[in-house]
């Protein structure tokens, strides 16, 4: 282990580095700014997403049309059976004069059906433990007897989660690649840093530096160089996120979903943000380093 | 303290540099290290700080086999030596005073040893008033005592110097080697390859003498030629 007095001789060295080649620090951190604005856009969207997609999952229930010759009280006793099934979170019961008057609220008053007889049917809306489970628990309703017709929107929602499915997939590559192009840019950069420098080393080997204590320095640097490319990034993802939310948030109040709330969300994103820069640094100076201290 | 037995050298290309070489220098000896461009000299001087490997043979530095020795130990040979380049190898952004203080710093000295020990030892090699002044700013001569400076502040049993008058004109080159016979006064072993008949003849030391890899004479007090 190096001591206390040798880690602070590699701070100072680290940012006279840094002053000494500050055209390049200046590249680097360049590079590291934009991919991480790239990786921030896209964390805020995938996460998003995610959450979108678990609103909706938590959302979906089943609609049990009851037949219409069924009485009221037996579509009770029946409510209570569904009850009692497998994976069966919740049962809500809606009479047919309930569900007419939602579709009142929904179309407005003007409906030729109102003169008529209702012809809806008494309802129930069933919640799986799982959203997984929605259509296992509707095939079992379906088995009943008393059931008309059991909706739940089998295609469509399979679909969407398919789709949420993909999009992450696809973020998550896109991340990815993001980092390992910044990884690439920045240990170009600090190469070149280092090929300028490829004297100091054969000289601080001649000396008796280990590899180590040539090394450390410069991972110091990139680690500093990814800290600062973090920093706009942050501030930008931040600003542009908090006027977003202000700005779509209300737009979607009514609907199941949400988007995340910023304060903790912006928190967790700038961590991320920051971890992501220095280990970048760290690590693209780690690989161009590399060629340098190889030894006979 | 150095022993060298049956060394060979084989560089990747073919070309043979040395041959089965033996010699030994005891403690606080001066040894020339002389001989034709190309006979060999610079590998010799290489395989003692690790910067060239044997192909065969052993070479004891401080009774360790440098042959054998591991990457990662080469460092902790390097500090029990002092290397003086003919190039200086001085690091071009750091002073004189940091450059000095930079062989002291890698082994994790205390910043107060540090800086009564550097001073000391720029005061022995005369070059106490520049210590704020870069290596640009200083002649061959003063560039090379600085070297010199850095080589034994660790205070080295060895000094190995590889042509270390080779870029100076008559006046630093004497300078220099007042500097090496100082540093041999005290009991430190100077082993020195060069080309410089004048030193060799004026300053005399033994001599080893390589020609095509091999060890041609080997005199104490000797002169260039050998004899």
């Amino acid at each position: 282990m190096m001591a206390i007095k040798t880690w602070i001789r590699h701070l100072r060295d680290s940012f006279i580095s840094i002053w000494r080649n500050r055209w390049m620090s200046l590249a680097s951190v360049g590079a590291v700014t934009v991919t991480l604005l790239l990786v921030g856009v896209f964390v805020a969207l995938i996460l998003n997403v995610n959450k979108i997609a678990s609103d909706f999952e938590k959302d979906v229930e089943v609609k049990v049309l009851i037949d219409t010759t069924m009485k009221e009280t037996k579509a009770l006793a029946l409510a209570q059976k569904v009850k009692k099934l497998p994976d069966v979170a919740e049962v809500r019961y809606s009479s047919k004069e309930d569900e007419l008057q939602k579709v009142i609220d929904d179309f407005g008053e003007d409906l030729s059906l109102v003169d008529q007889e209702n012809p809806l049917h008494n309802v129930l809306y069933v919640k799986a433990t799982e959203p997984q489970k929605t259509a296992d628990v509707a095939r079992q309703i379906d088995a009943l007897k008393g059931t008309s017709e059991v909706l739940y929107g089998k295609g469509k929602i399979d679909k969407f989660f398919q789709m949420v499915d993909t999009t992450r997939t696809i973020g998550l590559v896109f991340i990815v690649a993001l980092v390992l192009m910044a990884v690439f840019l920045i240990s170009n950069t600090i190469k070149l840093t280092i090929a300028a420098r490829q004297h100091e080393i054969e000289i601080m080997k001649l000396v008796g530096a280990t590899n180590n204590y040539v090394r450390v320095p410069f991972m110091l640097e990139g680690m500093w160089l990814g800290l600062f490319g973090a920093v706009l990034p942050i501030i930008a993802v931040a600003a542009g996120y908090m006027s977003l939310y202000e700005r779509l948030s209300p737009i979607v109040q009514n609907e199941v979903f949400s988007f995340l709330e910023p304060t903790n969300f912006l928190l967790r994103l700038s961590v991320i943000l920051l971890a992501m820069g220095v280990v970048i640094g760290i690590f693209g100076s780690a690989m161009s380093i590399r060629k340098y201290l190889a030894v006979k | 303290m150095i022993e060298m037995k049956q060394v060979f050298k084989k560089y990747p290309g073919g070309s043979k540099a040395l041959q089965g070489l033996n010699v030994s220098i005891a403690q606080g000896e001066f040894v020339y290290v002389v001989g034709p461009s190309g006979a060999g000299k610079s590998t010799f001087i290489k395989m003692l700080y690790a910067e060239e490997r044997a192909s065969a043979g052993k070479v004891l530095v401080n009774q360790v086999d440098v042959t054998k020795l591991s990457a990662r130990k080469v460092p902790f040979l390097r500090r029990q030596l002092g290397v003086v380049f003919q190039d200086y190898k001085l690091l071009p952004k750091k002073s004189v005073y940091e450059n000095v203080a930079y062989a002291l710093e890698v082994i994790e000295k205390d910043q107060k040893f540090i800086k009564q020990r550097v001073t000391e030892v720029l005061k022995l090699v005369g070059l106490a008033t520049k210590a704020k002044r870069f290596p640009h700013e200083l002649s061959g001569g003063e560039q090379q005592r600085v070297a010199i400076a850095r080589a034994i502040v660790n205070q080295p049993k060895i000094v190995i110097a590889d042509e270390p008058t080779g870029n100076l004109d008559p006046t630093t080159t004497w300078e220099v080697m007042k500097v090496l016979e100082a540093i041999n006064a005290q009991g430190t072993t100077v082993i020195m390859a060069t080309h410089n008949r004048e030193v060799v003849d004026g300053m005399r030391h033994r001599v080893v003498r390589i020609e095509k890899g091999r060890i041609v004479s080997d005199r104490a007090g000797g002169d260039y030629d050998g004899y």
